[in-house]
């Protein structure tokens, strides 16, 4: 059986030193990136969908306080199932969109979060029954949804990395 | 031209980037504990009203699903503050280099 080769090194502080500086010069050129560029159609989308849920929300509780026939009207479910539909558009947009920029996967949990969270809005709704969106049921869903918009404005905003804008 | 000494830049490089990661972390801690802070009185308030019979238990249940994935949203964007502060602090580090070589040889080398 041969003996097995052994390569022994014997580098001291100075060359280590020499390979540490190398090794910096070469990366000193670049420039790293770990997360996705800001995007601009994002951050408005998001701030356009928080107006949009905040509105409604606000009118439906409003609807379930008054006793007007027109107020009765309009807190079941069934009668705003319009409104549901154009958000589930605008959050597949937003989903669609965050998908083709690459390193972008936390924007893209996030998105899911929001849509679990608006079929768990749908789910109250329809509990509601005639009763419509109360008060007791819009101020934790207002406060849910509204952290959950904002925390992806904020990342979005964060990822400008200081630029002006 | 000056002469390059690897350990002086380490440290000079060290200062860059715990710079940024300092300034980073103020701004993110501040914005966590607001966050929390919400969220948590509005568990709490979920679980009174349940308790008090004003919301049903599948009402509470919805509820608390949706307090369960802002906090999971807001976990989301501090990884995400966190990972573009390491990515500034580490940009910032190499700029040293980059001042400090160009700086020693006189001309813009890299």
């Amino acid at each position: 059986m041969s003996p097995r080769r052994t390569l022994h090194t014997n580098l001291g502080p100075m060359a280590i030193g020499r390979v540490i500086l190398a090794a910096l010069l070469v990366l000193a050129g670049c420039q790293v990136q770990f997360i996705s560029d800001y995007d601009e159609q994002t951050d408005h989308a998001a701030t356009a969908l928080q107006q949009k849920i905040e509105d409604f929300l606000l009118r439906m509780q409003a609807a379930s306080e008054s006793d007007l026939p027109e107020a009765r009207a309009l807190r079941p479910f069934e009668a705003n199932q319009d409104f549901y539909r154009e958000v589930e558009v605008d959050l597949s947009s937003m989903r669609l969109r965050a998908e083709a920029i690459p390193q972008n996967n936390l924007t893209i949990e996030q998105i899911g979060l929001l849509e679990q969270s608006m079929q768990s809005m749908r789910q109250l709704h329809i509990e509601a029954g005639d009763r419509g969106l109360r008060r007791v049921v819009v101020i934790p869903l207002r406060t849910g949804i509204n952290t959950q918009l904002g925390a992806i404005i904020k990342l979005e905003l964060a990822k400008k990395r200081g630029e002006a804008g | 031209m000056a002469e390059l000494n690897a350990k002086h830049l380490v440290a000079q490089m060290l200062g860059a980037a715990a710079k940024v990661l300092k300034k980073d972390w103020k701004e993110s801690k501040s914005y966590a504990e607001m966050e929390f802070t919400k969220l948590a009185q509005t568990i709490v308030m979920i679980q009174t009203n349940h308790a008090l019979g004003q919301l049903s238990t599948t009402e509470a249940k919805l509820l608390l699903d949706i307090q369960k994935n802002a906090m999971r949203s807001v976990m989301l964007t501090l990884e995400g503050l966190g990972i573009i502060a390491v990515e500034k602090a580490i940009n910032a580090a190499l700029k040293v280099v980059r001042d400090t070589v160009n700086s020693a040889v006189g001309f813009v080398l890299l």
